[in-house]
């Protein structure tokens, strides 16, 4: 802070629009519109139409804001209980409920605005679906239902490629349920490498997350599996025609540094206990890479290909 | 020791892209001047290649959008090498995001700036595409201009070593006329832009007077309409004269304005500055703005040539970095955060 700042009034009326922006979790959603907007760019050759790309990702945007707004609501008690969730504006009480879901239904509802009205009524109907699907079945029931929470849950966040698809092109291509397919098998051993790490707090709250449920053994076991999963999922792009072989090569090259960090995680066990962390930020920078790599490719590739 | 080398190199890359960024700029005013904009018509290859000189004339031509274009070497070239620099410029802005993340733990390592630079480049690489699939499209075209010297100022502003002194209340006393200042110089540059784009420099080929009026016939609705037709070619311009002449005018109105602004704050800086680094921002400044002046006024009374257009988006590419150096050492870093 510069020495002319005033230190904050903890007794100020309203919460500083700090606390709004971490409601919306602004870095996660920041890769859900990414892919998003890959999406959009895969939809045609060449760029998308501006206007679409545009209405597509402020839509997208709000309403993923929206949900996580919702998650903080619902989750606020747990939040509380666990000390990566603890400093959150809710549960610190920087901001009260009735705010929060006020802020929720204005992002949720400008998102609904403006796609049914200036992008495609399809689009908003999917994500309207994705919303509820992230915002009350995964959040509200599935997650204290069930150890598979994260893997059925896991659908609803990887409905943003193809509701960038849809935006541009109005109509579910089977390409935009390839990228789809992606994020979903990619979401359980990004999300079960985190739950191993914060196994002893999900089990204080009664989270019956896998590695509390049924053992951290199983949980790296299941890990391992899924991203075999994910490795033959991620070359179909290159299999169907959708992607070239830059994004083939770059995406066999991601893979293999997954395989080798949850590798290490499955044959290290407990010896490395700062593995699972860290194969947990390697997942999310994996995420951005690949969707990075498809872009690339939707241009480059072409061109390469006549040199 | 360590944290401290890692920052300098930091810096040293920032500086690179920062004189990269301002030369894809250049190069990218140099490419409307020389009306290459539309020298490939399609994104991001050129007739499909990666290389104009590929392009085979009767083959790549025919089918590409917009065939009627005839295919000009030259001009093609010009377009690819404001893509390849500006691919360059991609790469550099994505070494410095990983090298802040690496160093991410250190307190005096900026973050958030270095994390955003990828999408602004990201955003202007898809402008770059629209400026070409909307045939030109002034504001398209002004916000690819403003986008490029946003990515300069990022990158200039990240490359500034902040001064450890807090300032003065003297120094701090030009805070807010600076600000002003500054937000005045963001909207002539953008206003350039939008004379640029729409053609409207050769609406007042006379300096002071404009068609040998102080009062020529003005349409300002037409002049600022933001609007756009889907498929219409905008090379060339496609306003009014009374239109154009709107745009040219306000763009000289703030040309005084903005320039005196600029000086008084350059003047103040200089008086009180209690640092020679301070005073050395001042005078730049006012250098800057003088420079800026006499290439704008010289711009008309010669006629147009393209190497003063091209010079005047130089000088306002070094205005807005005096400005930025001026605010930079008027806003000394919070302790600890560079």
């Amino acid at each position: 802070m510069t020495s002319d700042t005033p230190i904050a009034n903890p007794q100020r009326i309203l919460p500083a629009w700090r606390d709004y922006l971490e409601l919306t979790k602004p870095r996660v959603v920041l890769l859900i519109v990414f892919t998003a907007l890959v999406g959009m760019f895969l939809a045609v050759p060449g760029v998308p139409p501006l206007r679409a790309l545009l209405l597509g990702s402020l839509g997208i945007w709000l309403a993923a804001s929206s949900a996580a707004v919702v998650n903080h609501v619902i989750d606020q008690r747990i939040d509380s209980e666990m000390a990566r969730t603890r400093h959150r504006p809710l549960p610190e009480g920087k901001m009260d409920e009735l705010r929060a879901v006020l802020f929720s239904l204005v992002l949720g509802a400008s998102s609904m605005l403006l796609l049914t009205c200036w992008v495609n009524a399809l689009t908003a109907l999917l994500t309207f679906a994705s919303l509820i699907g992230y915002a009350i079945v995964y959040t509200l029931w599935l997650k204290r239902a069930t150890p598979q929470n994260i893997v059925i849950g896991g659908a609803a966040g990887a409905m943003p490629p193809v509701l960038g698809w849809t935006t541009v092109t109005n109509d579910v291509h089977a390409n935009a349920l390839l990228l789809f397919l992606i994020v979903f098998a990619w979401t359980p051993p990004h999300f079960w490498a985190l739950a191993i790490a914060r196994r002893e707090e999900y089990a204080k709250i009664g989270m019956p997350m896998l590695p509390v449920v049924y053992g951290v053994a199983l949980t790296r076991l299941h890990i391992v599996l899924y991203t075999l999963i994910l490795t033959i999922v991620t070359i179909l792009p290159v299999l169907t025609g959708m992607s070239g072989l830059v994004y083939g090569a770059i995406a066999l090259v991601l893979d293999a540094i997954f395989l080798w960090h949850v590798w290490r995680l499955y044959r290290d066990g407990d010896a490395d206990l700062a593995r699972p962390m860290r194969t947990f930020w390697w997942s999310i920078a994996y995420l951005g890479y690949l969707f990075g790599a498809l872009l690339v490719d939707h241009y480059a590739s072409p061109l390469l290909a006549r040199l | 020791m360590m944290t401290v080398d890692s920052l300098v190199s930091f810096r040293r890359w920032a500086r690179f892209g920062a004189l990269l960024a301002a030369i894809v700029v250049i190069v990218g005013a140099w490419v409307r001047l020389t009306n290459a904009g539309l020298g490939c018509p399609d994104w991001p290859g050129c007739y499909g290649h990666v290389h104009p000189a590929q392009v085979v004339a009767q083959v790549d031509v025919a089918k590409a959008p917009y065939a009627a274009r005839p295919f000009d070497y030259q001009k093609a070239l010009h377009e690819m090498v404001h893509r390849y620099i500006a691919t360059t410029l991609g790469l550099v802005v994505l070494g410095l995001a990983v090298y802040a993340w690496r160093y991410r733990r250190n307190p005096r390592q900026p973050t958030a700036i270095p994390w955003l630079l990828p999408w602004v480049i990201g955003a202007q690489g898809a402008l770059g595409a629209y400026t070409v699939t909307l045939l030109l499209t002034p504001l398209v075209v002004t916000a690819h201009l403003l986008g490029g010297l946003t990515t300069l100022s990022l990158l200039w502003w990240l490359s500034l070593t902040p001064e450890s002194r807090s300032p003065t209340a003297a120094e701090r006393s030009i805070r807010p006329l600076a600000l002003l200042a500054f937000a005045a110089l963001l909207a002539q540059l953008f206003l350039g832009g939008w004379t640029s784009t729409n053609y409207a420099a050769v609406a007042c080929p006379d300096f002071p007077t404009c068609q040998g009026s102080y009062h020529p016939a003005t349409d300002f609705t037409e002049a600022f309409r933001f609007s756009h037709e889907a498929g219409k070619d905008y090379e060339g311009g496609v306003l009014s004269l009374a239109a154009r002449t709107a745009i040219h005018y306000t763009h000289r109105i703030g040309a005084v304005m903005v320039g005196l602004l600029l000086l008084l704050t350059g003047l103040l800086t200089i008086i009180r500055a209690r640092s020679s680094k301070v005073r050395a921002a001042g005078m730049a400044l006012i250098g800057t703005v003088t420079l800026q002046w006499v290439i704008g006024m010289n711009l008309i009374w010669q006629g147009f040539p393209l190497w003063l257009g091209t010079s005047h988006n130089a000088g306002a590419v070094l205005l807005l970095c005096a400005t930025l150096l001026v605010l930079r050492r008027l806003w000394p870093a919070r302790d600890g955060v560079a």
